[in-house]
């Protein structure tokens, strides 16, 4: 009898344990998807902010034409992109790319001091710059929370639930190579 | 030396320029009347001090008599303490009312008043207002009652957690102004916490020192609180009744002394940036705060930054008045608040 209640408060304690861990998985699982659909709200209002500053920039930046249709292409790849989670790794290479793309614009435009000055431009400008803030505040939630549920994949015991519930190791929201690489002052001064 | 890390240095000087001529030109020149007020109030709470230590021996030799006089003795030694801290309290009303108008003109539109007096004034104004609009409107009560007004500054700035909750509070230098077209008030305040009634009452002391509230550059809608972090992670709700979650930010060092609750954590993020945590950071060194809080709430930064002792002084008793260092150290508090009033005016 005493060993019946034994083992059964030590099925009850493992029993709970486990459920612990799955909670743990599923909360990190939903954080991620929390996460990635923050950057996609960000992603969203940089999708509409687009239009605009191409309107307003095919009209002074007749020399730049592969540039803006560089950037509508890529704008349109990207909308077009479901957002789930399996998309994940595409719709980073494509972010990366766009932000490219805009930080080639900005340099360009300085070449415009019509466009510069314009007021469109001007606002349009400061508004991707506090876009761009929320985008990289989004990016940094993401990749924590990625970080979490990448520790509970892949660190015991938690990675033998994630493990049975199916559940993957997530992509991190990476600046591009060219991003990474040091600075080099000699690239400005060739 | 902190300024010179984010402030402009031609800026800076220019303010310290102006400050330095001032205080050589109009402030120094009349310190000696103060200086000759302060010896002579000095020497009446010296005076007082050798009573109170000549009745508490007296106590003593009662108490040795089996004569029960310990709360005497108690109060005889605490007399010269309050005595010291009312006469430096007279003196330094006098020095702000005649000095602060000056120290402030350094500055781009910064007003100062005494804190207490003007949420007195103001208490009364409004207890005129109301009562004349309940007397010509006694016949018309829409909603069955007398008027309330609330005032505008007694907010209560537990209701958003910026401090614990508390139920007495004082002010004591009150300053408003704009820098840069960025609205902010520096509140000198103390709160704290009475329970129970009767013999049973106690008086814990929740905040003593200077809330900041700057108008915020940045657009925001949630509400976002940094505590210094504690071992009991504690529950937060906000004023619309949404949990605060704690989250976890990415620096390392900030994480180990601060607790982040926000219910948007991108939206935390955005506000809470590097160089954010290293500006709160200067702030609290600059105040030599033992603690500091801050909360992003209804387009506001509260920083409430707990000094426990009084700020702004311009005195003490038991010191010269004609050294520079006391107002020197003041310019400095006062230019810390404008660079952190500058990087949330930069992050535009």
């Amino acid at each position: 009898m005493g060993s019946i209640i034994i083992v059964l408060i030590c099925i009850i304690i493992l029993g709970g344990i486990i459920y612990n861990i799955y909670t743990s998985v599923i909360k990190a699982k939903n954080k991620v998807q929390e996460a990635f659909a923050s950057i996609d709200v960000q992603l969203k209002k940089r999708y509409d902010l687009i239009p605009n500053v191409l309107t307003v920039a095919s009209k002074f930046m007749e020399h730049e034409r592969t540039l803006l249709e560089n950037l509508t292409n890529l704008r349109t790849q990207a909308v077009k992109l479901p957002s789930n989670l399996e998309n994940s790794a595409r719709k980073f290479e494509l972010e990366n790319q766009i932000n490219q793309c805009l930080k080639n614009l900005r340099i360009a435009v300085e070449n415009y001091p019509q466009l510069k000055s314009d007021q469109t431009m001007i606002n349009a400008m400061n508004t991707f710059q506090d876009v761009e803030e929320h985008i990289a505040a989004a990016r940094r939630f993401y990749n924590s929370a990625a970080l979490e549920l990448n520790n509970l994949v892949e660190i015991f015991p938690s990675s033998v639930v994630a493990n049975a519930m199916n559940i993957q190791k997530v992509e991190f929201f990476q600046s591009e190579e060219k991003e990474r690489r040091p600075i080099s002052a000699e690239d400005f001064l060739k | 030396m902190l300024y010179k890390n984010f402030m402009k240095l031609e800026e800076y000087r220019k303010i310290k320029k102006d400050f330095q001529e001032k205080y050589f030109k109009n402030i120094k020149p009349n310190l000696e009347k103060f200086e000759q007020e302060r010896i002579k109030k000095y020497k009446t709470y010296k005076i007082t001090l050798i009573i109170s230590i000549i009745l508490f021996a007296l106590c003593l030799v009662c108490l040795f008599l089996n004569t029960n006089v310990f709360g005497m003795g108690i109060f005889v030694i605490v007399v010269p303490f309050i005595v010291k801290r009312i006469l430096q309290k007279l003196i330094e009303i006098k020095m702000k009312q005649e000095f602060m108008p000056l120290i402030c003109s350094c500055f781009e539109d910064l007003k100062h008043s005494d804190g207490q007096k003007a949420l007195l004034a103001q208490r009364k104004d409004v207890q005129k207002l109301t009562s004349n609009l309940n007397k010509n409107l006694s016949n018309f009560k829409p909603f069955g009652g007398d008027i309330q007004i609330t005032l505008p500054d007694s907010v209560d700035y537990s209701s958003f957690h910026l401090v614990d909750r508390y139920n007495r509070s004082s002010f004591d230098d009150y300053f408003e102004g704009s820098y840069k077209g960025v609205n902010f008030k520096i509140i000198e305040a103390d709160f704290s916490l009475e329970t129970g009634s009767g013999d049973d009452k106690h008086e814990r002391t929740i905040f003593d020192g200077i809330i900041l509230k700057i108008e915020s550059a940045k657009d925001f809608s949630s509400h976002t609180l940094i505590k210094r972090d504690t071992m009991i992670k504690r529950e937060f709700k906000s004023i619309d009744g949404s949990r605060l979650k704690r989250t976890e930010l990415e620096d390392v060092v900030f994480e180990k002394d601060y607790d982040v609750y926000t219910n948007d954590e991108v939206e935390a993020r955005y506000l809470i940036t590097a160089r954010f945590m290293d500006k709160f950071n200067l702030i609290k060194k600059a105040f030599e705060a033992s603690y500091v809080s801050c909360v992003f709430y209804d387009k506001n930064v509260y920083l409430a930054l707990n000094t426990n002792r009084d700020m702004f002084q311009l005195c003490k008793l038991d010191k010269p008045i004609n050294d520079i260092t006391m107002f020197a150290k003041m310019f400095d508090e006062i230019i810390s608040i404008y660079n952190m009033i500058d990087y949330l005016k930069l992050s535009k």
